[in-house]
């Protein structure tokens, strides 16, 4: 019983921590999504910006390019001043409006190169900004995130596979003389690995729902720490992102849960 | 009923628990083995339930060979009775649980078998104990509910290990006295017995002396 305690705090708390990461894995890949929808590039050109011009309605026929909109340079202004907030005021130090119009253009991620190339050899534009770094970097922590993710998965199923299937073989060896009765009195296989079945199920499950309530509280408290000072971070919406932490955890506290009990059955039939 | 040719038992540590043998014993047989600690006698028990596996010759158990596959060794147990030593009844639960689970995996077997084991409980004696847990019954109780889940199998073989080990004479007498009468419903009882001043003026039996392995069959 209390090697059964044991057993379901480790597991619960080996649990927490895949919990822990596969929120973090929907988090950063939500950002990634808001960002790579906002994908924008800013063409500039040296002539000077016409909204009928035929070589902007050519930036239209670009593929992957969703929209297409002229900045004026009152509008450019006035962006940077917001962005700059108080201290706005050094654009007052220049004589001339110092920003030129520009064309943005919105665009789908995935065609970020293409889009690129295109404009490049077109001869009106001057110079493009885009925010390909920035996505990159971004990208980047996605895929290091998930293979932690799977490296954390692998750790945490290999670790309750063997913790749950060692706790099996204790049981069975436990109640060795009560099987040898069973056997002896014609009870199927499947009649006496049954109960086994369960109690590694039960454990892992009582596990995994003790990690989910981990969880909660930490993505509870993390969200009201992150929505607070720093609120232009895009997070998915927290009930959405700890009902699929709790589906993930539980589900996958249910297939260790039966694999563990395979293993333990297994390596007590071999000796 | 039990064909052995040849049959012999070595442990993995060399021990040579049973020296190869020939016997039969028909169906509706009463068989004691006799011998002193360490004869073979629990060995050869063990043969005939499968939980030992011959390392020579061949046996057969009730049509079954017992160097045939594990599934239908385990069908075979279904007409077996068992009786054990320590009873090897199932903690927690009532006399009464413990005979139905005797019952529990038994297609053959088609009355109700609450009523059933109630019946056999009270055919042992153990009537005021029906409910009682196991736990808090006599060792000549103990025996008495083993020898019940046993018998309401309605088994073409009772295996049954020392029965009347530990129990002082009456009680001994009475187990034994159970067990003979079962001959009447030709079912075969084999068991081990140290206390053979209780069975010396027994007839129609069999008796099978063993000793360090070798035995010898006798008919009376």
């Amino acid at each position: 019983m209390f090697s059964n305690g044991l057993t379901i705090v480790s597991n619960g708390l080996i649990f927490f921590l895949l919990a822990l990461v596969i929120s973090g894995f929907i988090i950063t890949e939500h950002m990634v999504e808001i960002l790579e929808s906002e994908a924008e590039v800013s063409v500039y050109s040296k002539m000077e910006i016409q909204e009928e011009a035929t070589w902007i309605e050519d930036l239209r026929k670009i593929n992957g390019v969703r929209d297409v909109r002229l900045v004026s340079e009152e509008e450019a202004y006035e962006r940077m001043s917001a962005i700059l907030g108080e201290e706005a005021q050094v654009l007052q130090y220049f004589q001339e409006n110092p920003f030129s119009a520009f064309i943005e253009l919105s665009i789908d991620l995935q065609n970020m190169e293409t889009v690129l190339d295109t404009l490049e050899i077109m001869p009106e534009i001057s110079s493009i900004r885009d925010n390909r770094d920035v996505l990159g970097k971004l990208r980047d922590i996605v895929k290091g995130i998930t293979f932690m993710s799977v490296l954390i998965l692998i750790a945490v199923g290999m670790t309750t596979l063997v913790v749950l299937s060692h706790t099996i073989r204790q049981s069975i060896y436990h109640y060795r003389e009560q099987i040898t009765t069973l056997t002896l009195l014609g009870a199927p296989m499947r009649f006496i690995a049954i109960p086994f079945y369960i109690l590694g199920i039960w454990m892992s499950f009582v596990s995994g729902i003790i990690a989910t309530m981990g969880a909660f509280f930490v993505i509870q408290s993390s969200y009201g720490f992150m929505m607070g000072p720093i609120p232009f971070i895009p997070l998915p919406p927290m009930t959405e992102t700890i009902q699929v932490v709790a589906i993930y955890i539980l589900s996958l506290s249910v297939i260790f849960g039966i694999l563990g009990c395979m293993l333990g059955m297994v390596s007590v039939k071999k000796q | 009923m039990i064909r052995a040719q040849e049959l012999a038992l070595t442990y993995p540590t060399g021990t040579k628990a049973i020296l190869p043998c020939d016997f039969e014993i028909k169906s509706g047989e009463l068989v004691f083995l006799i011998g002193p600690s360490g004869s073979g006698k629990t060995s050869l028990l063990k043969l005939f339930m499968g939980s030992e596996l011959l390392t020579e010759g061949s046996l057969e158990v009730l049509g079954q060979s017992m160097t045939g596959s594990q599934r239908n060794i385990q069908k075979m147990r279904q007409w077996i009775g068992p009786i054990f030593q320590d009873f090897r009844l199932i903690p927690n639960k009532s006399a009464l649980e413990n005979v139905m689970l005797g019952l529990r995996f038994l297609p053959h077997i088609q009355e109700d078998i609450h009523v059933i084991s109630e019946e056999a409980l009270i055919r042992v004696g153990l009537s005021h104990k029906i409910k009682s847990h196991v736990d808090t019954l006599s060792w000549g109780e103990s025996q008495r509910v083993a020898i019940a889940r046993a018998m309401v199998r309605e088994p073409k073989l009772i295996l049954a290990d020392e029965p009347t080990g530990n129990l002082d004479k009456e009680n001994a007498v009475h187990i034994l006295k159970l067990l003979m009468d079962l001959r009447d419903s030709d079912t075969t009882v084999i068991l081990t017995t140290h206390a053979t001043h209780l069975i010396e003026d027994v007839k129609n039996a069999v008796f099978i002396h063993m000793n360090q392995g070798q035995m010898f069959l006798e008919r009376r």
